[in-house]
This record gives C-alpha cells, sequence and structure tokens, in this order.
C-alpha cells in the first residue's frame, strides 16, 4: 500500500503541468528518493550533528554516485556543477591543511571529515537528478522535512514538552536543536509555496496545503526568529525570480526591508549572536591570513569571551569560515555555494526552478545566523535544492538522455 | 558483472542506511543542542584515600553530553630522572554511562607501587584532568 501511495504520489508532482505521462521515470523516483531518505534519515540521526553519523553517510553517498557511474551513461557534470563540487573538494582540503597551522590540533581532520560528506552529497545529488525531475527532487525534500515535522510533533504530542536544559520546551526532536527544525521547515515551506504557486491539480494543491500545516506547526513551535526571518527571504526570492515586469523595483523595496529589519533586530533578535561574531572577527583580524584553523571557534571564543557563556560555533557560517579558514577558506566556501544562484538566474523561467531557488535562499540566509553547517540534515536539504537548482540550468540539448522507465 | 557490481553496491548502500537509522534509533544521546552550549567535556581525579599498599583516586567527569563516557586511563608520572620507570601502570576503565546531565564519577583503586609522582586520568577521547599527588 505504501509503495501505491508512493507511486500514485510521485506520477502526480512527475506531470507537473506538462503533457508527461502518468507513469514516473526511474530518474523521477530515484530523485525524490534520494533527496528524501538524505534529509530525512539523517534527519531522525539526531541532525547527523555527531561524527559518528559521518561515515554511514559518506558511505551511503558513494554507493549512490557508484550506482549513477554505472547505469548512466553521462554523469560528467556542467562547469556550474564541476565548480560547485571542486569548490566543495577545495574546502575540504583547506580544512584537512589547516591543521598544520591550527592554534589548536585534532579539529581540523574532522571538519574535513564533515566536508567530504557534502561533497559525496552533492556529487550524488548531481548524479541522480535529471533536468525533468527536479520536481520529484523537491518533493522528496518537502516530503523529508514534513516527516521531521511530524516526527516532532508526534514527540510532543506523546511525551508533552520536555524541559531539556538547553532548548526549555521549544519543539526540538530530533533534530535536537529547535533552530536547525526551524530552517528545515522553512526551507519545506518555501518549497512547497513554489511548487503550488500557479498549480490547479486540487490533489496537489491538498498534499502540498497538508504539508504546509505540518511545517508551519512546528515552525512555530520551534520559535525560530532565524528560520522566520529566512523564511521571508526565501519567499521574496520567489517574489523576485517569478516577477516578469518591474523586478528591479521588486529588488529594491526587498533590499530596503531587509536592511530594515536588520537595523531593528540587533537589538531584539539576534541573542548573543552579535557577541560570537565580535570575537569571530577578532580571530579573523588576528589570523588575517590563514585563519586560526578549521574547528578553532571554541577555543579562541574560550580565551577572549568577554562573557562566561559556553559556545563551539560562532553562529554564522560565513563569519566563522573567514575567522577558521581566512580569506582562502571563504573564496572556496563561496565558490561551492554560488553557483546554485547562477544556475536560478539562467533557469528562472522554470516554475520548479523557482521553487529551489527560494529554498536555497531561505538556507543561505540563514547560514549567516546559525550553526546550520554543523547540522548535517539543514545542509543536504540545502544541497539538493542547489543541485536542483544546477540541474534546471543545464541545455535540454545536453540533459542526460539516459532516462529510463 | 555489471549486475553482480551493482548488486554490491546496493548492499552497500543498504547497510550505510541500516547503520544511520540504528544510531538513529538509540535513546539517550544528548542533543546537538548540548553540544553546542553545553561546555567542553572535563576531567576531574583527586584522592580520596591513601594508605601503605593502595590509592583511592576518585575520577568525575563533567559535559560528556555524548550519552556515555569512553573510558580511558589513570596515566603515572614517575619520581626521579628523566625516563626512569614506575608503576605498576593501573588498569584502563572502561566506557560506561552518564546522567542526564552529562556527568560520571567512580572510584578507581589501584596498587601503590614505586617510584610514582602524580597521577592524571586521560579520557579515550584524549580528554585529561589535571595532575594529583600522594605518595603511598
Amino acid at each position: 500500500l505504501l509503495a501505491r501511495a508512493l507511486l500514485l504520489t510521485q506520477s502526480t508532482f512527475a506531470r507537473g503541468r506538462t503533457n508527461r505521462p502518468l507513469a514516473p521515470t526511474r530518474s523521477d523516483l530515484s530523485s525524490a528518493g534520494i533527496a528524501f531518505v538524505a534529509v530525512a534519515a539523517v534527519g531522525v540521526d539526531g541532525g547527523g550533528y555527531a561524527p559518528r553519523s559521518w561515515g554511514w553517510m559518506f558511505l551511503a553517498f558513494a554507493s549512490v554516485v557508484a550506482l549513477a557511474l554505472l547505469f548512466r551513461g553521462d554523469v560528467s557534470p556542467r562547469p556550474l556543477e564541476l565548480a560547485s563540487l571542486a569548490g566543495l573538494l577545495g574546502l575540504a582540503a583547506w580544512m584537512f591543511a589547516s591543521g598544520l597551522w591550527s592554534i589548536v590540533g585534532g579539529e581540523a581532520t574532522r571538519e574535513a571529515e564533515r566536508a567530504v560528506v557534502y561533497l559525496a552529497g552533492l556529487a550524488a545529488f548531481i548524479a541522480i537528478v535529471e533536468k525533468r525531475s527536479i520536481r520529484m527532487l523537491l518533493a522528496g525534500i518537502i516530503g523529508a522535512t514534513t516527516t521531521l515535522a511530524l516526527y516532532g510533533l508526534g514527540d510532543r504530542a506523546l511525551h508533552g514538552p520536555s524541559q531539556n536544559p538547553f532548548e526549555g520546551s521549544l519543539l526540538f526532536q530530533p533534530l535536537g536543536y529547535a533552530n536547525a527544525l526551524g530552517i528545515l521547515c522553512a526551507v519545506g515551506l518555501v518549497v512547497a509555496v513554489g511548487l503550488g504557486v500557479g498549480e490547479r491539480r486540487p490533489y496537489i494543491l491538498l498534499l502540498l496545503g497538508t504539508s504546509a500545516a505540518a511545517l508551519v506547526t512546528a515552525l512555530v513551535l520551534t520559535s525560530s526568529r532565524g528560520a522566520w526571518f529566512s523564511l521571508a527571504c526565501g519567499l521574496l526570492a520567489l517574489v523576485v525570480l517569478r516577477t516578469a515586469r518591474r523586478r528591479w523595483t521588486v529588488v529594491v523595496f526587498a533590499v530596503i526591508g531587509i536592511g530594515l529589519c536588520i537595523a531593528v533586530l540587533p537589538r531584539t533578535g539576534f541573542g548573543d549572536r552579535p557577541t560570537y561574531w565580535r570575537v569571530a572577527l577578532e580571530d579573523a583580524r588576528t589570523h588575517v591570513v590563514l585563519g586560526s584553523g578549521a574547528g578553532t571557534f571554541d577555543d579562541f571564543w574560550n580565551a577572549h569571551r568577554p562573557r562566561a557563556l559556553s559556545v563551539r560555533d560562532a553562529h554564522s557560517l560565513y563569519v566563522e569560515t573567514l575567522a577558521e579558514l581566512g580569506p582562502v577558506g571563504l573564496l572556496f566556501l563561496l565558490a561551492a555555494l554560488l553557483p546554485p544562484l547562477a544556475a536560478a538566474v539562467a533557469a528562472r523561467s522554470n516554475p520548479a526552478a523557482v521553487a529551489a531557488a527560494g529554498g536555497y535562499v531561505t538556507f543561505l540566509v540563514h547560514a549567516g545566523l546559525d550553526w546550520d553547517w554543523e547540522m548535517p540534515a539543514t545542509m543536504l536539504a540545502a544541497l539538493a535544492c542547489g543541485a536542483a537548482l544546477l540541474a534546471a540550468a543545464r541545455p535540454l540539448s545536453s540533459s542526460r538522455s539516459s532516462e529510463r522507465r | 558483472m555489471k549486475r553482480l557490481l551493482a548488486a554490491g553496491l546496493v548492499a552497500l548502500l543498504l547497510v550505510a542506511l541500516a547503520g544511520l537509522l540504528a544510531l538513529g534509533s538509540r535513546s539517550g544521546s544528548a542533543s546537538a543542542a548540548q553540544y553546542q552550549y553545553g561546555g567542553r567535556p572535563t576531567l576531574k581525579a583527586s584522592i580520596l584515600v591513601v594508605t601503605p599498599s593502595y590509592y583511592m583516586i576518585r575520577v568525575s567527569g563533567t559535559n560528556y553530553f555524548g550519552g556515555s563516557q569512553p573510558g580511558g586511563q589513570l596515566q603515572l608520572t614517575c619520581g626521579g630522572k628523566r625516563g626512569s620507570s614506575c608503576g605498576p601502570t593501573p588498569e584502563p576503565w572502561p566506557a560506561g554511562p552518564v546522567d542526564e546531565t552529562g556527568r560520571f564519577s567512580f572510584d578507581y583503586t589501584f596498587d601503590c607501587g614505586s617510584n610514582v609522582r602524580s597521577a592524571i586520568a586521560v579520557d579515550n577521547d584524549g580528554v585529561r584532568s589535571s595532575p594529583v599527588r600522594g605518595a603511598c
């Protein structure tokens, strides 16, 4: 029954608004499957935060890449895909090398291992997803985020609000961190809204609406201000990319709105983050060329913290990367993260690509406000959105031709 | 050959997913937020009893949010000239549970031996205590 329900869902999503056949292709199934399983399985395992999970994750992604190489005729990455993969590879290598000049030994290897898992994940998504199956990849992301939201809500319903010493009564399971669950819900919501806009088939709207209801409920219970802010930015990205006329007017208003939010938020909404960022920037100024070494922010924090707070990460991917890995590390990071945005601009006429872009922007904004890099479930959802964008930008003529039933 | 290879890869994939799900189904693990905000694991060793024949040292740990402590060993520093020997080397302590606040504690008894100047507790993740001193 589950298999039939999955097939029915797959086929309805797969058809989109084109005249494609009802039965899902192998590419549709594998795209939806890899996005769903990667995000949901890692999410249930505490978000994949603990290093004990990384070996299994790498093994799974490496197997998928090997299977794609075995069965697909053409898996050679396009230039934007290659740039993103090379950025992640360079970042992992730079992290590993930073052990040579790190202010504290031992952490660099572990940080590099996690980056290698992301590299394998992105490679697996790129190897699997076809240009015509990105809707299914996005359906897999919505399914996974909804599953995690329902897991958290179910846990709350069965056991009541927990009184976790760090998370209080917030909804934080199964990821173990309320803001991480919040951003996953936000990414799922933006993607669902992106797919739902212009959709007329009632059963698809019902599926998307049900998912959205679960995601909003979970998001409310996480009380994640950063996730709400990122959600607003993601929705704005949807509007900007879908607006054919007066796009620049929308962009200008959006930038002004976001600027106002940032101007107002520091006093009320960022919590201790400005303190973390100041210390991280001090770290960057102290180790201006090479950075202090991957995974060393907590050591620098403990030596220079203005208040007796314990924290491991700087709560901003970009600031922490600059502090720990210097300008070279930040360039590698941007090389990994920016190609999907370039792909989004190129593929903005594709409604599914716009939905993926909304989800991706939602993550990029939140990564500047929290430790999303350290939470693989969140990163994998973002990388799946990024892979969808990269696939959407492939030229039709060179779209892989090995799609089989 | 291709089918055999594919079957092997699928088996690897299934094993990896089973491993992930098995880890996810384990209860009692600390949350990511505990690791992020709970501070570093710290070890403390203190001498409870010193007799002519044995020491009793209490080893206690805090901020062990992984759901268990990884085990470890008391390492001895010998007296006298550098490179001198002392002992006997205490037996390692096994991995074990921690309470819900990430703490554990146990008493560790070992023979006095000879030429021992101090001892430190070191867990299997490399967390070290301050040295304790006390002559039998």
